[in-house]
């Protein structure tokens, strides 16, 4: 909201002005982030491990190969997983079933970092639709790819929209998507994707994907402090789901993958 | 025990003197009929005793039999002399006319020429509306927020912005009252105007620290905006015309002497320039604001006087054929009936309303429309009785019970949206306050002024308590029917100034405050915004405590031509407010459990010069402080600075009038940046570039200077008729002032991240047009 009035303000009196200025920042020490999804169904498993560097240096990440990372099913027996190359370790194949508790425990220099979810029940889009939108809210000529779905009334839901859009997936930090179910519990949903305009003959593979309260509460807060979303006037780290202040998330996604064709 | 021993005793040995009588009476202002709060009356014969009008024109003046010559007086406004022979009770109502001798001067009005050094308020600072007509503001609009906000130990809450911060406190712990009736959201447009007009404001008052009993309900500060009664003499037309907003106040009398009402209203048209943009969605925006004042009083008898006042006002906004829609404002209305059971008895009872609420509309899709409002309601009845013993004491009582509504949210939505109507419930409570103050002199050194006054706050059924756990989840709720009692808050708060006169032209004060406060803005941005909402102290909300003591010097030098005062404080906070890490807080029914709770102190000092005299005028004020809070959630539990703690605050004030004609002014501020969170690391997610952050509040913006120059041409000025041109410009010499710094990604180098800077109002020229008829 802040937004626009200030960009209408703007406008009134023809007046703001962006630059970029200098600002001397404090370098923190070192922090481990972990980025880790894990998908209903069989799939490889990723985990990515680095550490946090200065803001305003160019370099390339500091990746993180001497942890024991494990993925511990509920009533299970601790799966290791192994160390690929640029911070990346990996289980292949792995299937991932739905309502069960999944533990991901990362020990490094004498710490353990763990965090534990639920693979949440399956969301499925019962069809995709396109509509010709004229620019809105400052964004360009183009289509909007609509998501139809039924809500589940009787548990609170968590969806995060994830894309490739002409088999690139698309990954900045506007595409982060997500939604909840407050307002809308249980009513038949036709949403657009807004954060994205196509053009005709792209081709989207849109994943549509239920998530647990924790992880959907990471990438809220994480919207916070990347531009997304209402701007905080005290912006912190995202709230992680992992023990120890590491930072990043174990998200577990369940849902499935459909194609649309951008037609006239 | 000895010390009450001997105030007892000047209490009854003042109070039994043996043959004597009151005189009362009404003081006012012979041009307009206007009453004339804090003119004082001294008596010739007797020096050092004396009264002043109340906020009604009222005074009262106990004095043994015998002939006195009576002093009215008013700055600005000619002094009169009275022989009374007093042997009965009299009544003695005085005009005090304009001064012979016209001149251009800006004159800084108040109750006495020494009234800084001999008074035994402190912390307070006076601004009449009239008095800053040259002060140069943006967008050419005067305004008295932003006046204060060049005074000692008042801060701005930004660029343009009316919000302010008080001594370290927060923007929500300042009560602004107009006409005894609370604003709850003082600003239009984002902040960028206060919803007071000037014209239609006659007296305001600051409270920055040694409140009087009579006040009460935040934690940091009282700001009292009087509205004008309207001429009772004549009709008086007056106006403006500005690029952006234009005035109208119509005044007259209902009956010449016995009752008048005056009008006001303003209205902005900066939209109209959309329609100067290609952009189509612009085009078709709206964005304005208006408002309404308006005021009646009425002279029932001799004893009687009734006032009837109100305020309405509104913000609309509308972007793009109202895809988005939103309009905010409040309205407050008071009537109020002054009675006098005796000539030493004084009584005013109010009743008083007030309403904020915010709707948005949302419709960018046929399935897909709803809108949000919210809003607080309150209805107040209050009674104030003033006691005339004798010249040395003047009594305060009285007391007075709010019953709050609490709209914390609904969303309503037709029956083929996607979204379903909610409403979180209402939540409702009742807020009173007992108080007993007097204002003693007890020779002609040293003058006190002590109270006590209860506060309390009971929040009422129907309702739940839920208590959480620190998830944030609901482990219990208990529901409570009608008028049930919830949850009851209550507490003491002393108050009490000195003042000890070191000679006729300075004086020492030293006072204690402590204030509850009730009622929490909730408030996730940086500016007020119209979406922060009130809420309700509850089982989860205490209320929030601060004490304060401050002490100062005054001095006036060159025969009261300056001013000069410093005054250092330090104070506490209690039950301070803060929010966990992604707070929801609109229409959120567990608002309660995203909120942390801790403490704070602040501590400064404020030096302040002021030239109230002669064809330059002006003031110099500097204010030095820190202020901090901590959380046990935040920044592993350590204090941090506050937002608003500035430490050094300068602001300089110049009024110079060339010729009779001619007038020009300039003003120049600067204060340490804000503290803000900046990133001290980053990392990479998603490809994506991430901040991180590792302290709360842990940087600074950058210093913030500014400066302002106005000139005032007066075209025509007769007893008829007066008009002025006025050209000011806003940021005069284009310091570009960081509002926002966004720290992210190069656009043009992705690798990179860059800090950038977003500066508005680099320089903003203005002209209006000002009429009095």
């Amino acid at each position: 909201m802040t937004k626009y009035f200030l960009f209408i303000l703007g406008v009134m009196f023809f007046v703001s002005c962006e630059k970029v200025i200098d600002i001397d920042l404090n370098d923190a020490n070192p922090q481990l982030v972990v980025e880790a999804e894990l998908f209903s169904g069989t799939k490889d498993f990723t985990v990515k491990l680095s550490n946090t560097s200065s803001f305003f240096k160019v370099e390339e990440q500091e990746f993180v190969a001497d942890a024991i990372v494990q993925l511990i099913k509920e009533g299970s027996e601790p799966v290791t997983l192994d160390y690929l190359n640029k911070g990346i370790y990996i289980i292949k194949d792995y299937v991932a079933e739905e309502d069960k508790m999944y533990t991901l425990s990362i020990d490094l220099n004498g710490v353990n970092y763990t965090s534990t979810t639920k693979m949440p029940a399956k969301v499925i889009v019962d069809s995709l639709t396109t509509e010709f939108n004229p620019g809105m809210f400052g964004s360009e000529d183009g289509y909007l790819v609509f998501m139809h779905y039924q809500d589940d009334p009787d548990v609170p839901n968590y969806y995060r929209a994830l894309f490739d859009l002409n088999g690139e997936p698309q990954r900045s930090s506007r595409d982060i998507y997500i939604l909840d179910d407050n307002f809308t519990n249980g009513s038949n949903i036709t949403i657009p994707l807004f954060i994205r305009t196509f053009q005709e003959g792209d081709t989207i593979d849109l994943s549509f994907l239920s998530l647990d309260d924790k992880s959907y509460n990471y990438f809220l807060t994480l919207n916070s402090i990347i531009g997304n979303g209402q701007p905080s006037a005290a912006p912190a780290n995202p709230n992680s789901n992992f023990t120890n202040n590491a930072l990043g998330y174990f998200a577990i996604y369940n849902g499935d993958t459909q194609r649309i064709i951008i037609e006239k | 025990m000895r010390i009450i021993f001997y105030i007892l005793t000047f209490f009854i040995t003042n109070s039994a003197i043996s043959q004597s009588f009151t005189i009362s009476g009404n003081i006012k202002d012979a041009e307009t009929g206007e009453d004339l709060i804090g003119a004082t009356v001294a008596v010739k014969e007797l020096p050092g005793v004396g009264t002043s009008a109340n906020a009604y024109g009222f005074y009262s003046l106990t004095l043994e039999k015998g002939t006195y010559t009576l002093i009215y007086q008013y700055i600005g406004l000619e002094e009169l002399e009275k022989s009374v022979e007093l042997n009965s009770p009299q009544s003695i109502n005085v005009e005090l006319a304009q001064q012979s001798i016209q001149i251009d001067e800006v004159v800084i009005k108040g109750e006495r020429e020494d009234a800084n050094v001999t008074e035994t308020k402190m912390s307070v600072t006076k601004i009449d509306p009239k008095d800053i007509a040259t002060v140069p503001v943006i967008f050419g609009e005067r305004d008295i927020l932003k006046t204060l906000q060049l005074t000692p130990g008042v801060k701005s809450a930004g660029e343009g912005n009316s919000g302010f911060y008080v001594r370290g406190g927060g923007i929500d712990q300042n009560l602004i009252l107009l006409d005894e009736a609370p604003v709850y959201n003082a600003s239009h447009l984002l902040g960028f105007f206060s919803v007071f007009n000037s014209d239609a404001i006659k007296d305001v008052t600051l409270y920055k620290g040694g409140i009087p009993a009579e006040y009460g309900g935040r934690a940091s500060s009282v700001m009292d905006i009087k509205m004008k009664d309207g001429n009772s003499k004549k009709l008086g037309v007056s106006g403006g015309v500005g690029l952006i907003a234009s005035r109208l106040t119509v005044e007259a009398p209902i009956v010449k002497d016995k009752g008048s009402f005056m009008i006001s209203g303003r209205r902005t048209y900066a939209d109209a320039f959309l329609g100067l943009t290609k952009n189509e969605q612009l085009k078709n925006s709206t964005l304005y604001f208006y408002d309404l004042n308006a005021k009646a009083n009425y002279r029932l008898s001799k004893k009687d006087r009734l006032y009837l006042s109100g305020y309405f006002g509104r913000d609309i906004f509308g972007f793009n054929n109202n895809q988005f829609g939103f309009n905010w404002g409040n309205t407050t209305g008071t009537l109020r009936w002054n009675h006098l059971y005796s000539e030493k008895l004084f009584s005013n009872t109010s009743i008083i309303f007030s309403d904020y609420d915010y709707r948005f509309n949302v419709s960018f899709a046929e399935n897909a429309s709803f809108s949000i409002s919210s809003g607080i309601k309150d209805w107040n009845f209050k009674q104030d009785f003033s006691w005339f013993p004798n010249p040395n004491n003047t009594v305060k009582f009285g007391f007075n019970a709010i019953y709050h509504t609490f709209l914390p949210g609904s969303i309503e939505t037709d029956d083929n949206s996607i979204f379903n109507s909610e409403q979180i419930p209402e939540q409702f409570a009742l807020e009173g306050a007992i108080y007993i103050q007097n204002e003693q002199r007890i020779n002609d050194r040293v003058s006190l002024n002590y109270g006590l006054r209860y506060a309390l706050f009971d929040q009422l059924g129907p309702g739940i308590i839920k208590t959480y756990d620190g998830e944030g989840v609901v482990t219990s709720e208990t529901s409570f029917n009608n008028w049930k009692s919830i949850k009851y808050y209550g507490g003491l708060e002393p108050r009490a100034s000195l003042k000890f006169q070191l000679d006729n032209l300075s004086s020492i004060k030293l006072s204690y405050t402590r204030n509850y406060q009730f009622v929490h803005l909730l408030s996730n941005s940086t500016t007020t915004t119209p979406t922060d909402v009130w809420v309700p102290s509850s089982a989860n909300i205490k209320p929030q405590i601060s004490d304060q003591i401050a002490t100062g010097y005054f001095r006036n030098l060159f025969d009261n031509a300056f001013e000069f005062s410093i005054e250092g404080y330090y104070k506490t906070l209690q039950n301070q407010i803060d929010y966990k890490n992604g707070a929801d807080l609109i229409l959120n029914p567990d608002v309660e459990a995203e909120l942390v709770n801790g403490e704070g102190y602040a501590f400064g000092a404020e030096f302040y010069l002021r030239k109230k005299r002669g064809d330059f005028t002006g003031w110099i004020s500097y204010s030095v402080g820190r202020t901090f809070r901590k959380f046990d959630e935040i920044n592993g539990g350590k204090y941090f600075p506050a937002r608003q703690d500035r430490i050094h605050d300068l602001a300089i004030v110049g009024i110079y009038n060339i010729t009779s004609r001619w007038n020009v002014s300039g003003s120049f501020v600067f204060y340490t940046g804000d503290a803000a969170t900046f990133p001290s690391g980053r990392y990479n997610l998603e490809g994506i570039s991430v901040p991180y952050y590792t302290e709360r509040n842990g940087y600074r913006f950058p210093n913030y200077h500014r400066m302002d120059l106005g000139a005032t041409y007066i075209s025509s000025k007769s007893k008829k008729f007066e008009s002025s041109w006025n050209l000011s410009v806003y940021n005069a010499y284009g310091r570009e002032n960081a509002y926002t710094i966004d720290f992210r990604q190069s656009e043009d180098n992705p690798g990179e991240n860059e800090a950038v800077q977003l500066a508005l109002f680099k320089w903003v020229p203005s002209l209006s047009y000002n009429f009095k008829f």
